[in-house]
This record gives C-alpha cells, sequence and structure tokens, in this order.
C-alpha cells in the first residue's frame, strides 16, 4: 500500500516536471512586456492558424507577449469558455476573441471590460457590440459577389447554377449567400437552382450532389460556402464522374483546397485574410491598451479571388496547415 | 431473525407444506421437468437426487420464484401460487441456496448476508433508507460465529475469499432468514470435511426447529446421512421415491441411473 | 463504516487497507493537490480567487454528468447519451423560458426560468426512461439502447433549433448563472456541490446505493435476494436523465443562449472523469468523490496548461496519457486486492 502511494506520488511529481519544464520558456518571454490574449474559435482550423501568424507577427513588431489559446477539435461555447476565462484570469492587458456564439460569449465579454481589459473581436463577432472596442471581420457579401462573377466569366454567362451551404445559422455563411444570390441577379443568363444545407459534413454534401446531378443533369457550377462543404462537393463529382466538368468555386484556401485548386479540381477560391485579420486584431488590441481608439470601429477586410491561373503569384493567400 | 417454529419442533407434519401437482416446465422446445409432483412437510429434509439435466435446478428455481412453471400447481401452505420473482417466495419465507448464483463479490461480507434485506436506520433516516451498519455487523457477527467456518474481518470483500467461506456466507445468511422453507442447490462442494459435518449439524438443527428443508446434492452419502425422503429425478421426471432410512445407496444409484446392477453388469460384458 | 472494538485496535494502516475504496480517494486527492501545487509553483497566481472559480465553474457541466454516469456504471452499464440529453434539454428549457417570458412581456425572468427548468427536466426524465425500458424490458445491451437515445435527442436538438441558437432570453439569467459570491462559488457551483452530496450519501449510505453496488457485483444474486432488479435500474436511467438535464439547465444560464452546439462529445469526458475518478466499467464499484476528483483533475490540468503558456495541441494529449496511467494504477490495485 506504502509503495502505491509513493507510486502515485512519483507519478505526479514528474508530471508536474515536465510541465514545468515545458512553460520555463514562456516564463521568461511572459515577464517582461505587455501581454495580449488571444483565444480563436476552433484552435485547429488553418483558417485560425494563419490568424495566429499574422497575430504573432504584429505582436513581435509591436513588443508584445501575445498568449493564445483556443480549444481543438471541439467548436461549441463551453468548449471555449475555459481557455477564455484562463487567459482572463491572467490579466491581460488587451483580449481579441473569435466567439464561438455572438450570445453566448457576451458574459465573458463583460466580465473582461469590468476587469478592464479591451476587447477586439475578429472574423465573427458578439451580439452586443457597444462593449467591444473594435471589430475585423471579412468582407462575406463582397465575397460571394466574388463567387457570382467568377461562375459567370468560367460558363459564358450562361448555365445553372447551384449553393451548396453549410451549417445554418451561420451568420458568416448568410451573408455570403445573401452576396452571391444578389450578384447573381445581374447575371440573367445564369440560372439559380437554389441551395442546400449540408451541415459542414463533406459525406453529406457529397450525397446532395449526387442527387442534384440526377435531377439537373445540365448542372454546370456550383458555389460552395466553405471549405467542409468544398471537399464533399468534390468528393461527389468525383463519384459521379463530373470532376473538372461542373465548374466549382469555392469560399476559403485551406491547404485541401489549394490542392484541388491546383489539381483544376475547381476553378477558384475566395480567401479571406485571416493573417491581415490577425495583425490588426492585435494592432487594435495593442492600441487600445494605450488608450487610443481605433480609427475604425468596424473594420472589414475584402477577399480575395485567387484563380487557377494565378495561383502561383497568390501562395501568400492560402492557409497555413501550421 | 429467528427460525419460527412452524410446529412441535420435531413433528413432521400432515399436511405439506409444499405441494407440486403435474408441473411441466419448458424453455422453447426443451422440456425441463414433464409432469412432476411432489410434496414436502415441515419438520422434515427432502433429497432431490438425479444425474446432470435430471431437472432438479429447474424444480429449485420454480420453488424460489426465479421463474414460474409452464402448466400445473403449486401450493404452498394449502395456497396455489405463482410466483415470478425471487422477492414474493422470499417474503412466504422461502430460503434458498443456489448453486449458480452466488454472492455480489464486490460487497464485503456483511453486505452479502443482508443483502435485499438491509436494515435502516430508525425514523426518518430509516424511512430514506439510510443504512445501520452497526447493527447489521453486530447479526452478521453472530450469524457466522455460528457456522463454526473461519471468516476474516466483516468488511473483506466477498470477492477475496475462498469458495468454502463464499459458501459458508451463503448458507448462513439462508440459515438464518429461513422460516418455513430452506432449499439447499449443491452446498457441499467446495466445503472441506469438518465444515461438512458443521453443514449437516445445521441442516438438522433447522428441521429440528420445524423448517422444512430441501436438500439436492451429488454426495449421496450425505443425503443419505440427513434426509427423511429421497426422491429421484430423471429426465425431468420423478421415477422413484426411496424413505431413506429403508433403502440404500445402491438402489437409489439404480434409479438415478434407469438400470439395475444386473444389467450394468451384462452390458458391460458384451 | 462502523467498527467494532477489535478494529480500532488494530490502528490506521491497517484500517485503511481494509478499505480499498477510501484508499483510492485519498490518492486521488493527493494527485490532485500535487498538480495543483505543481500549477501554483509555476505560476503564482494559479490558485488565485478567480482562477480556482474559474476551473470549477467550468467543470461543473462535466461534474454533473460524471455523477449520473457513475451510477449507470456503477451497474455494469453505460450511458452515451448523456451529452445529447444535456444538450435537448437545454433547448426545450431555453425555448420554453425564452417564450414564456418573451422578452420581459410575458412571465417574470424566475417563473420562466423555473418552468424552463421542469421542462428541461422533463427531457432528462423521458429520456432516461426510454434507456431504462430499453434496457430492462427489451434487453437491449445499454451501449446501444443509449446510442439511439443519442441519436434522437442530437436530432430533435436540430429539429427544434435548425442549427440556430436560441437567442432572446432575459439578461437576468445569464447574471445568475454567472455572479460570483463569496469570492469563488456560484449558482452553477453551489447546485453541483449540494447535488454531489446528495447523490454521494444516497450511493454509499443508503439502500439505494447498496442495491446499485449489488446490481453491478452481480445481478443475478441481486435478483435472487430479492432485490427488483428492473425497477432500480429504471430509476438508475432515469436518474442519470435528470442530472444530465441540471446541467444543460446549467449550460444555458452560464451562456445566457440557448446553443444547440451544447453536450456533444461531453459523455466522453464524463465517462472519463469516471474512470480516473477507480469506477470499473465491468460494475460494481466506484465512488462519487473519485468521480468528482476525475472531473477536477481534467479541469485543473486543462486551466493548468493553459496559465502555463502550453500549447493546446499538448492539452489533448496530456490528459489521454493521465487517463491511461490512472486506468493502469486503478487496475493493478485492483489486481493486488
Amino acid at each position: 500500500m506504502k509503495k502505491n502511494f509513493l507510486l502515485s506520488g512519483l507519478f505526479h511529481g514528474c508530471l508536474a516536471a515536465a510541465v514545468m519544464g515545458f512553460a520555463l520558456g514562456g516564463q521568461a518571454a511572459r515577464a517582461q512586456a505587455p501581454t495580449i490574449g488571444f483565444v480563436p474559435s476552433l484552435a485547429s482550423d488553418p483558417f485560425f492558424i494563419s490568424m495566429h501568424y499574422g497575430a504573432e507577427q504584429e505582436a513581435k513588431k509591436l513588443g508584445v507577449h501575445l498568449i493564445w489559446q483556443g480549444a481543438m477539435g471541439v467548436y461549441s461555447p463551453t468548449a471555449q469558455l475555459p481557455f477564455v476565462n484562463a487567459v482572463l484570469n491572467q490579466h491581460p492587458a488587451g483580449f481579441v476573441l473569435v466567439p464561438t456564439d455572438g450570445n453566448a460569449l457576451m458574459p465573458s465579454v463583460n466580465r473582461a471590460v469590468s476587469l478592464h481589459i479591451p476587447v477586439v473581436t475578429a472574423d465573427t463577432s458578439v451580439a452586443d457590440t457597444s462593449k467591444i472596442t473594435g471589430a475585423v471581420t471579412g468582407d462575406n457579401i463582397g465575397g460571394g459577389a466574388l463567387a457570382a462573377d467568377l461562375l459567370s466569366e468560367a460558363l459564358g454567362g450562361k448555365g445553372e447554377v447551384y449553393l451548396m451551404n453549410g451549417l445554418p445559422g451561420t451568420s458568416t455563411d448568410q451573408l455570403r449567400k445573401q452576396g452571391f444570390e444578389s450578384k447573381l441577379k445581374s447575371y440573367p443568363g445564369l440560372k439559380y437552382l437554389g441551395f442546400q444545407f449540408s451541415s459542414d459534413q463533406p459525406s453529406h454534401a457529397a450525397q446532395v450532389v449526387r442527387e442534384l446531378l440526377l435531377r439537373y443533369p445540365h448542372l454546370a457550377g456550383i458555389f460552395c460556402i466553405d471549405d467542409e462543404t468544398a471537399i464533399g462537393v468534390i468528393q461527389g463529382l468525383r463519384n459521379a464522374g463530373k470532376l473538372g466538368q461542373v465548374k466549382v468555386v469555392a469560399y476559403d484556401a485551406e491547404p485541401d483546397e489549394v490542392n484541388a485548386l491546383k489539381a483544376g479540381e475547381l476553378i477558384g477560391l475566395i480567401a479571406q485574410q485571416p493573417a491581415m485579420e490577425g495583425e490588426m486584431a492585435v494592432k487594435m488590441a495593442y492600441d487600445a491598451t494605450k488608450g487610443t481608439q481605433p480609427e475604425k470601429k468596424f473594420n472589414v477586410l475584402p477577399d480575395i479571388l485567387i484563380k487557377r491561373e494565378t495561383m502561383a503569384q497568390q501562395s501568400q493567400y492560402f492557409y497555413r496547415g501550421q | 431473525m429467528a427460525n419460527a417454529p412452524a410446529s412441535g419442533a420435531g413433528d413432521v407434519q400432515d399436511t405439506p407444506l409444499l405441494v407440486l401437482r403435474n408441473v411441466t416446465r419448458t424453455f422453447g422446445s426443451v422440456t425441463a421437468l414433464a409432469d412432476v409432483s411432489l410434496d414436502v412437510r415441515a419438520g422434515e429434509i427432502l433429497g432431490l437426487v438425479g444425474d446432470n439435466g435430471a431437472g432438479k435446478s429447474t424444480i429449485i428455481k420454480i420453488i424460489s420464484g426465479m421463474f414460474p412453471q409452464t402448466s400445473g400447481d403449486v401450493l404452498f401452505e394449502g395456497q396455489p401460487r405463482r410466483w415470478i420473482s425471487p422477492q414474493q417466495a422470499l417474503a412466504a419465507g422461502i430460503e434458498t441456496v443456489y448453486q449458480d448464483v452466488g454472492l455480489a463479490a464486490t460487497l464485503s461480507i456483511t453486505a452479502n448476508i443482508f443483502l435485499g434485506r438491509e436494515i435502516v436506520r430508525p425514523g426518518l433516516l430509516g424511512r430514506m433508507g439510510f443504512l445501520d451498519n452497526r447493527a447489521m455487523t453486530q447479526v452478521a457477527q453472530a450469524d457466522t460465529a455460528k457456522t463454526g467456518i473461519r471468516l476474516p474481518h466483516l468488511e473483506t470483500s466477498v470477492g477475496n475469499l475462498s469458495g468454502g467461506q463464499r459458501q459458508a456466507i451463503t448458507i448462513a445468511r439462508s440459515m438464518s432468514w429461513a422460516r418455513k422453507l430452506l432449499i439447499l442447490d449443491e452446498p457441499t462442494n467446495h466445503l472441506g470435511v469438518h465444515e461438512v459435518e458443521e453443514l449437516l449439524r445445521l441442516v438438522r438443527h433447522v428441521r429440528d426447529q420445524g423448517v422444512a428443508v430441501v436438500l439436492i446434492s451429488h454426495t449421496l452419502a450425505h443425503v443419505m446421512a440427513i434426509t427423511d425422503r429421497i426422491l429421484v429425478l430423471r429426465l425431468g421426471q420423478v421415477v422413484a421415491e426411496h424413505v431413506t432410512r429403508e433403502t440404500t445407496t445402491a438402489a437409489v444409484v439404480n434409479d438415478i441411473v434407469g438400470a439395475s446392477e444386473a444389467e450394468i453388469a451384462r452390458s458391460l460384458n458384451e | 463504516m462502523s467498527s467494532s472494538s477489535a478494529v480500532a485496535g488494530q490502528g490506521g494502516a491497517a484500517w485503511l487497507a481494509r478499505r480499498p475504496l477510501v484508499k483510492q480517494q485519498l490518492m486521488l486527492l493527493l494527485g490532485l493537490v500535487i498538480i495543483v501545487g505543481a500549477f501554483e509553483i509555476l505560476n503564482v497566481g494559479f490558485l488565485s480567487a478567480d482562477n480556482v472559480s474559474s476551473i470549477l465553474q467550468d467543470s461543473t457541466e462535466t461534474i454533473l454528468l460524471a455523477f449520473g454516469e457513475t451510477l449507470v456504471i456503477i451497474t455494469g452499464g453505460i450511458d452515451i447519451s448523456v451529452g445529447a440529453t444535456l444538450g435537448l434539454s437545454g433547448i426545450l428549457g431555453s425555448l420554453v423560458l425564452v417564450n414564456v417570458n418573451q422578452g420581459g412581456a410575458g412571465l417574470g425572468a424566475f417563473p420562466s426560468l423555473l418552468l424552463g427548468v421542469l421542462a428541461a427536466l422533463a427531457v432528462g426524465f423521458v429520456i432516461g426512461l426510454a434507456n431504462g425500458l430499453m434496457v430492462t424490458k427489451a434487453k437491449v445491451t445499454p451501449f446501444i439502447a443509449t446510442l439511439a437515445m443519442l441519436g434522437v435527442a442530437t436530432g430533435l436538438t436540430f429539429v427544434l433549433t435548425n442549427g440556430v441558437d436560441v437567442s432572446g432570453m432575459s439578461p437576468s439569467i445569464a447574471t445568475w448563472g454567472n455572479h460570483v459570491f463569496l469570492g469563488i462559488l456560484t449558482l452553477p457551483i453551489l447546485v453541483t456541490a449540494i447535488l454531489g452530496i446528495l447523490v454521494g450519501l444516497f450511493l454509499h449510505c443508503a439502500r439505494f446505493g447498496r442495491w446499485t453496488f449489488a446490481i453491478g457485483s452481480n445481478a443475478r444474486a441481486a435478483r435472487g435476494a430479492g432485490i427488483p432488479v428492473q425497477r432500480h435500474l429504471l430509476k438508475i436511467y432515469v436518474l442519470a436523465g435528470l442530472l444530465s438535464a441540471v446541467s444543460g439547465v446549467l449550460v444555458f444560464m452560464r451562456l445566457g443562449t440557448g446553443s444547440p452546439l451544447e453536450g456533444a462529445n461531453d459523455e466522453l469526458n464524463a465517462i472519463a472523469a469516471v474512470v480516473i475518478g477507480g469506477a470499473s466499467l465491468f460494475g460494481g464499484t466506484g465512488t462519487i468523490l473519485g468521480s468528482l476528483l476525475g472531473a477536477l483533475i481534467i479541469g485543473v490540468i486543462v486551466n493548468g496548461l493553459i496559465v502555463a503558456g502550453i500549447q493546446p495541441y499538448w492539452q489533448t494529449v496530456i490528459i489521454g496519457v493521465i487517463i491511461a496511467v490512472a486506468v493502469m494504477m486503478q487496475e493493478r490495485g485492483r489486481a493486488r486486492d
């Protein structure tokens, strides 16, 4: 019995030592510089890995210490909260948040404000923007319009097009759809067949594509609202043997999508600029800690259209894998 | 928990305590019992013998409430009964030591002895079910002391005990609670010689209190030593009844196996 | 644990050796203390009132699920629907709350909350009952039965919300869910503590608990002893459902909105906590305190690693290692006993 106690103590002691070994590096850096906390909604997504890169660059330039912490692989408010709480408890000078839910993260924003920590949001924002110092987001409406432009160009202005949507209730998706549908109206030769939700599950998107092709054998173009949807649509077209025949435009420039573009499976990508969003967010938070208000509270960054022909020169817009 | 005498101690009653009449039990297409009739009287020890598959365990499970008969009547104290749960049989005063059901290995000796019949604290706490461990430990100590079998501390998990110790606990439990009928299914399998003697002594003691006892055992020596009557089962039917005092082991074996000694000898010589 | 005078004379070590469960819980507590101590040395401020409160608050979700899961696992079963039940009960509760309150135009915030709580508990009750009936009457194995309800609950959550939040909740709700009093306590922490004490008392000191252990240890022996096994199992699964519903309510109170994303995969954390806490997946053993400590160890490690500045990528690795080691140590301890 004594041995078990000893073993248990030894195990936990080793764990503690290992943890200490890991963190000693971070300790030194943290001691001097002011800190900015940054909690994305999903730390494992290449979109946010790119954002992290941009944030780190800006932090280095400004001489601040960036605390980047977020849930890996699980997208939900209660998965994000422990990270938000832990970061806030370290009393950073400024805080950047990508909320998993605009309502659910309000209590956390209120808490930060009550601790006199200025809050900036990136990508999506919160319900009550009066509490935040600044926000930066991508131009989703413009991006949707770009997709309509590209499809029209690729199809010579004539053909049936479809929108493969993602998870219902995602505000960014709704804006992209809005932009796409309104721009389509200016292309009378394009016939808009409608949209369906794929719940962000590639397998589901693949299934929908199969059924679509049965119903609309002349389907000429598809706009995929995000990367998960794109993967599924490509697979569905591959299964049906229509890869390359149906023109596909997709949002985001995740590594999978970039490879698909190179292979000719897609004709174009609407890339957001997560790295720049990260940079701007950190800058705004930093300025706020110095008491400076940002020039513009709500910042919308344009999306970049990456076409297959020009992609070699546009590699800086690809999302980073790590 | 004292055994309530059903009659004057030591007298075998005339009206049977338990009667099975034309009882049949099938499981799907298998007939485990076919048209079995028997009776048990208070104050007597009845032996049930037979080969594997003869139906002994099935009879036990019907009497103890594990499952009801497919057809036929079971009368207990003159009333027809059709038990579908052990709870009902236990409430009627029937205690069973099963061969294959055993004890709860992760629970303590005390917990097992009081399983299903825990003593609760007095008052409101008791109504909510809060246990009176001290009372149960005291009683358990007395019960296990009576069996004469060496046991470690009563808080020990039963899973840490030997087969013999576990069997002793199962027996001690049932003997303490038995009011009307005690059924023992192969109780001596794991017991040493000294322990078997103790057990037989206790069984006689229980019988002397006026409780009826049904004993199943492969060890005919024990059956011959202690029972008043012996019923022989073969292939789901009662094939013979012996009065223990007036019969021989060989005769009983004959009926179990279903051939006379002469026939066996003849078949061996062919 | 009463003892005769003979026991008292044998000293503490022997007393402890005879009670492997207490020993197990003490070791978990020791482990937790060491981990907390290490993080505090590493990062003065880890044990600040704020941080302790955050850890406890964030852990309540898993802890409540772990309580229900402990009961089910002790009976030798498993319930993988607890996360989905949390989600659906939270959604229905918040739907009722919002629709009755109507942004302040209808019933007041508090009575609306009460109605929402009732609705959530009703969901937990029904799902638990369905699980229990499938296991007892239809003789479906618990994994499959609860898997089915996981699907039903997840699907219904989506149907009711279309993937969109239940918004428009009175801001008082989030205030009540997050307000800190006495430095570290919040309503969710208090509710979890009270439920933990209640469930613990009934599990370890009452007949209800004794029968639960008996069924997990040897269901046939329990039945043979007259315990109404089917009825008891039904109660256990219903309890698990109710506890999940309480967790669902506390979640929407913390968030101030009904999120359909909540609860997904939470059952894995709950089961991990129960396993670290020392329960055997074969049934017959387990403690409420152990499961609580298991959930806290996970919560402390997640928070501590964040505070120590360790990349999020390492967190799941470290927790996986903890689970594996904890299970191995417990199996060795069990084999020795």
